[in-house]
Order: C-alpha cells, then sequence, then structure tokens
C-alpha cells in the first residue's frame, strides 16, 4: 500500500485498509461515519465490483501466482482513493435562479470506473477527465482517458471499444458535459488463477 | 433547523432513484453542528429567523444509476422547495455525489 491509499478517506476518520475490513465483515454494525460519506461509498462500490479478485490478489496462496502483480493492485487502490475525492461541483442546468445543481468530479469519475468495470473481462486501473476549453470560454468539452486492464484471453479491441461506448453511453446519461472524447488505453492483461491453483 | 432538515431528508430519500443522502461536510464538521443544533440529518439547513424560511438548504446525494441524475437532481430541488412556504426565497443546492449500480 502506498501513503495515499492509507489517507482518510473523505474525512471520515477511515483508510483503505479499514474500509476493506468493514467490506469484509459485511459492513454490520453499520458506522455512520462509513455510510454516510460519498467518498467511503464510492471506495467500497469499487472494492465491492471486483471483491473476488482482490480476495484472491492479497491471500497468500495468490502472491505465490506469478502473473499477480501485487504492485499493480497497490496502485490501482491509489487510483480509486485518489479519484473518489468530489473534487469540483460540475454544473447541471437549472432553471430555478433558486437552485444550483451538480454532480461532483468524483461522482463522474466512479461512473467513469463503474462503467468501464461493467465490462466483462475488464478492470479500469486509471481514469481522468481533462478540460478541452480553450482558456475564459465558457462552453468546452471534456476528454476522458480510461486506462484498462484486461483478463488474458478477451479480445482487447473489442473489450477496449465496448469500455469506450460504456463510458459516454454513462456520461450522456448523468452528465450535460459535452464529450470531446473517450479515449481507452489498454495498459495490462491479468489473469486471474482458477480455483485450487494455486493448492 | 432540525426538524426541517430530518423532513427533508426523508422526503429526498423517498424520491425515485435516491438511494442515500450523504453529509455535506466532513465528519468532524458534521459532529459540530450536530452539537450546536441538535441536528442529525445530513441535510444542510442555514441561516433564516425560523424553520420555515432558511437562506439556504444544501443535500448531497448518491443516485442509482437507473435514474438520470440531472432529471432527478431537478426533481429534488423541485420536492424541496414544494416542501417550504411559498414564495419563501430559500437557495436550493442539490449536489449528486455517487451515481452507482450501472448494471
Amino acid at each position: 500500500m502506498t501513503d495515499d491509499a492509507n489517507d482518510d478517506i473523505g474525512g471520515s476518520g477511515y483508510s483503505l485498509e479499514q474500509l476493506g475490513d468493514y467490506l469484509d465483515g459485511g459492513r454490520t454494525p453499520a458506522i455512520e461515519a462509513i455510510e454516510g460519506n460519498a467518498e467511503c461509498q464510492a471506495v467500497l462500490a469499487s472494492l465491492e465490483r471486483f471483491g473476488s479478485l482482490s480476495r484472491e490478489l492479497v491471500s497468500r496462496d495468490a502472491a505465490e501466482h506469478t502473473e499477480i502483480d501485487e504492485t499493480w493492485f497497490s496502485s490501482l487502490m491509489s487510483s480509486i482513493t485518489r479519484e473518489v475525492k468530489a473534487g469540483r461541483d460540475i454544473p447541471l442546468a437549472s432553471a430555478d435562479p433558486l437552485t444550483t445543481l451538480s454532480i461532483t468530479e468524483g461522482a463522474i469519475r466512479g461512473l467513469v470506473r463503474a462503467a468501464g468495470d461493467s465490462i466483462d473481462g475488464v478492470i479500469v486501473g486509471r481514469c481522468a477527465l481533462t478540460d478541452t476549453a480553450p482558456a475564459n470560454s465558457s462552453t468546452g468539452g471534456v476528454a476522458v482517458d480510461v486506462s484498462i486492464s484486461v483478463l488474458l484471453g478477451t479480445p482487447i479491441r473489442a473489450a477496449a471499444e465496448a469500455v469506450r461506448q460504456a463510458v459516454y453511453g454513462a456520461l450522456l446519461k448523468h452528465t450535460e458535459l459535452l464529450i470531446d472524447s473517450v479515449n481507452v488505453t489498454v495498459s495490462d492483461v491479468h489473469v486471474i488463477p482458477a480455483e485450487g491453483d494455486a493448492r | 433547523m432540525s426538524s426541517l432538515s430530518q423532513q427533508l431528508e426523508n422526503l429526498v430519500l423517498e424520491m425515485p432513484g435516491v438511494v442515500a443522502v450523504f453529509a455535506s461536510g466532513p465528519l468532524i464538521a458534521r459532529g459540530a453542528l450536530e452539537l450546536t443544533s441538535g441536528s442529525a440529518s445530513r441535510v444542510e439547513v442555514s441561516g433564516g429567523d425560523n424553520d420555515a424560511y432558511p437562506d439556504r438548504i444544501v443535500v448531497s446525494v448518491g443516485l442509482d444509476a437507473a435514474a438520470q441524475a440531472p432529471v432527478t437532481a431537478t426533481a429534488i430541488a423541485s420536492g424541496i422547495r414544494a416542501a417550504l412556504p411559498e414564495g419563501a426565497l430559500t437557495e436550493i443546492v442539490v449536489r449528486i455525489s455517487s451515481v452507482t449500480g450501472l448494471p
């Protein structure tokens, strides 16, 4: 784990490791500081999505697999804890001048990650949103960069295209961003040990 | 402010697509708020002379991915506005803090 990964998540007073333990304990008894914190919830959602893989990765048996790279896993955890930070409020249109609607940057990054992770055989490693608007422009789009790891044997081009479409669709549905591009980079290939392999 | 904020939290939680209401501020700030106002609600209600006419209401929510975030945010704001007395010049801030449950 890096220092990033051990940081207090969203001002909750809980670290990534503690959130992992909380998840493993079935989230009971419920801890208000975690359940009422958006950033903790985003981390828990990410951990749940690839829970089976993470359990394999941290288990002693799995560590014996040369295909499994714990550094990669730590780096992934660091990315997640960094990305869930609320960040800026991205405005949503409102007809009422006394009403301000927004979606946080952290929620959008979480959406991008969840969309990518929803594709079979894909784990999102890192995602970033970059403003493409010229300086001093009130309108302009964003470029979305997503790096993914693909399960060995998964058709890479098809997986990357499926991620691109899923991310684009999710952003179109939940944000009012002008999306200039969704760039998917396959940065890794992973292997999930078959049950009993490591024994 | 405690009764209004609790009432609004319940109202927001009952809205289609809303799966969570999150604390608007960090844990420490919220703890201090609870001590001073007695409110354990996650909806921030501030300012104004009395409970019915606050200056500002801030709510941070988590949505289910089946609901469209912009549409749901608008519905939440409208629901809160409808719960206030007619003509209340309250600023309403709705922040979507998470969208979960993508298929």
